[in-house]
């Protein structure tokens, strides 16, 4: 059972720290510090036998929160009740000695968490199986492997019976065979009752597991309640800011652009040299934007809304051969998710000397991750007017999980008996 | 208080392997490694023996091992308080990352120390032997002797090792504050060398009435001062739980400090 009662933590992030008689007592400098509360009256209870899970973005204070359920830290202000063996999976491997064999290691490691011989012994070989080590225990850990050094320390930190399990991002952990034997172990934790805390940037596995989750926002405990409810509202907010993010850096951009009118020219053939925009100009593409229905200019988008790339070209040949306008989306991996143009979609098109060109998805169905678009303007036999590649990105955001390039609508069916 | 105590019993175990892990790396890499507990004491015998019969003569009969009785005892000393001063900043690496009754660290070192100068005996007894001063019902003595000085040096560095965290000059001013304290301390002469009139400070010098009780049982073949060994016994007991509530008080900053 964890019982966390209005903490308080504070670092002091010293810029010059005195440490030396000459500069405490001849000086009296106390040196220069800023003080930063990291923790803000954070209070919760979790029940034993209860998974629960702290979200928020790196540096809110939920690994310090942790490591004061470890004891490794104090509080401030406020208390912590804690009752139980605590097992952390936040540090793992610390206390290793190089020079010693994975065994040795093994009853070194473990006694840090507080273990008589004994109950090393008892344990010793399901250990050994678990990190999957075999003959390679009694060599010295430093011959290790990254990925078996990891196994290992992962191995005791589950193994030393914890009536409580801190996890922090254990997804880092060996590869994905070995990760899914970790989550299943988590899950045969829980099922023994076993207390468990969760952090984790893995917003799936936390729903799926968790009985509770808090969002910890900037030192303070923002909301608490069912994973999929706080997960919804945290990734709202998260787009909120992503948004805010981008908006700013493409300001910044345009600035620099604006900033650079004069040298154009120059800037034309920097562009054609990295290959970004090609073409013979007869039509030029002027600017691209990504609209929600709204009609604002955005740069997030959820699962079956509606976005819209709108060109604006200009000309000075009204006489421009069978002109087609294409837009493509794209991965960032450079996978294309889907690419038509004018000519395919068979669309009557007329052109001016100035226009705009509106390139309308009404229901998004990609799913999550980020994009980018080409856009371009062609001769319908592929000559390129011009042609402009990442012109414009987007994120699309999604509580689902599914994998892929775009969802596909689909259902599921069940059927009891039947022929075998 | 008595918590501290259970939950450094509760990690007994790892006090167990931190000691032997410090006493198995100490002389990792070297071409005698372990042997080096038995060399160390040994060629320090010899120096002696050489340098202090043809070179420099002592009134007392046998010097090298007048000396050495004491030396070994007296090197335990030092170096346990030499080595918890650094023993908490440099763990820091641990102490950061796994929570553990950071009491274990010093008693570690005192401990190592102590296991250290029991090897030393090993060197000792045998030199007793072949300079003719045979093994006695005296030694019985010598648990009592070792466990008081156990305490008093643990009690030591408890302070030492958490006042170092917050003052780290503390480190290099014990040096010459330890080498000051060996010459304030009859390990290298016999007490009755000293001036009457300065005999009162080695009567409250804790070292000296160990030191002078080792040197009643391995060299003079006598019982050491009872009376004065108890009190000192009784006063380390009471230095140590001082020593260990200050080591409780400041420990809860030892991870931001370091």
């Amino acid at each position: 059972m964890i019982e966390v009662k209005d903490v308080w933590k504070k670092y002091k992030i010293y810029q010059d720290k005195p440490v030396s008689f000459k500069e405490r007592f001849l000086y009296k400098r106390k040196g220069v510090f800023q003080e930063k509360w990291v923790l803000q009256g954070i209070s919760l209870s979790i029940e034993k036998g209860k998974m629960i899970g702290l979200i928020g973005r790196n540096g809110s204070g939920k690994s310090t929160l942790l490591k004061m359920m470890t004891k490794i830290l104090q509080p401030d202000k406020g208390e912590l009740k804690i009752i139980g063996r605590v097992s952390s999976l936040l540090e793992l491997g610390a206390g290793f000695h190089m020079d010693f064999t994975g065994r040795e290691n093994i009853f070194m490691n473990a006694s840090l968490f507080g273990l008589s011989r004994k109950e090393i012994n008892s344990k010793l070989q399901e250990i050994i199986r678990f990190a999957e080590l075999d003959t390679f225990i009694d060599n010295p850990v430093r011959t290790y492997s990254s990925g078996m050094f990891m196994r290992l320390a992962f191995s005791i930190a589950i193994h030393v019976e914890p009536d409580i399990l801190l996890i922090d991002e254990i997804l880092a952990v060996g590869d994905n065979a070995f990760q899914k034997k970790c989550i299943s172990k988590i899950e045969e934790f829980k099922e023994k009752g076993k207390t468990i805390v969760f952090v984790s940037h893995d917003n799936g596995i936390m729903e799926r597991l968790c009985d509770e989750l808090y969002w910890i926002h900037e030192s303070k405990l923002v909301k608490k309640g069912k994973p999929e409810e706080v997960i919804r509202d945290y990734l709202d907010f998260l787009s909120g800011s992503e948004e805010q993010r981008l908006k700013n850096e493409v300001m910044q951009q345009e600035n620099q652009q604006t900033s650079q009118i004069e040298v154009t020219e120059q800037n034309e053939e920097v562009n054609k040299k990295e290959n970004k925009r090609w073409g013979n100009g007869a039509v030029e593409i002027t600017n691209i934007a990504i609209r929600n229905p709204d009609n604002e200019n955005k740069f997030i988008f959820t699962r079956e809304q509606r976005l819209e790339v709108e060109l604006t070209y200009k000309t000075t040949n009204l006489k421009v051969e069978r002109p087609v306008f294409g837009v493509g989306i794209f991965k960032m991996d450079g996978t294309n998710c889907y690419g038509t143009n004018t000519y395919i979609d068979k669309v009557e098109l007329e052109i001016s000397e100035h226009g705009k060109v509106r390139y309308c998805i009404e229901s998004l169905n990609l799913v999550q991750g980020d994009y980018y678009v080409d856009v371009a303007c062609h001769h319908e036999d592929g000559t390129p007017y011009d042609y402009i590649t990442k012109a414009a990105n987007f994120s699309v955001h999604s509580k689902e999980n599914d994998q892929g390039i775009a969802f596909l609508p689909h259902k599921w069916f069940f059927e009891k008996g039947g022929e075998s | 208080m008595l918590n501290v105590w259970k939950d450094i019993y509760q990690y007994r175990e790892f006090l167990k392997n931190n000691v032997s892990k410090d006493l198995r790396t100490r002389y990792r890499g070297s071409i005698f490694g372990f042997l080096w507990t038995f060399l160390n004491p040994l060629f320090m015998l010899v120096v002696y023996s050489t340098l202090f019969s043809i070179i420099i003569k002592m009134p007392v009969d046998n010097y090298p091992i007048f000396l050495f009785c004491t030396l070994l005892a007296w090197n335990n000393f030092q170096s346990s308080v030499q080595s918890s001063a650094s023993i908490i900043v440099n763990s820091g690496n641990l102490i950061k990352k796994v929570y553990f009754p950071h009491e274990i660290l010093p008693i570690s070192v005192v401990t190592g120390g102590l296991i250290n100068y029991l090897y030393g005996l090993v060197i000792l007894i045998p030199a007793l032997i072949i300079f003719g001063y045979m093994p006695n019902l005296n030694y019985l003595w010598l648990p009592v002797i070792i466990i008081i000085q156990f305490i008093f040096t643990l009690a030591i560095s408890f302070i030492v090792s958490a006042l170092n965290v917050y003052f780290r000059d503390l480190e290099h001013m014990l040096n010459i504050f330890l080498m000051a304290f060996l010459y304030l301390t009859p390990v290298l002469y016999p007490q009755t060398m000293i001036p009457e009139k300065y005999q009162w400070l080695f009567n409250w010098n804790p070292m000296a009435i160990l030191v002078t009780a080792y040197r009643n049982v391995f060299y003079y073949n006598e019982p050491p001062a009872t009376a004065q060994l108890f009190i000192l016994g009784f006063i380390s007991v009471v230095l140590l739980l001082f020593s260990q509530l200050y080591f409780k008080k400041v420990k809860v900053k030892f991870n931001e400090e370091i």
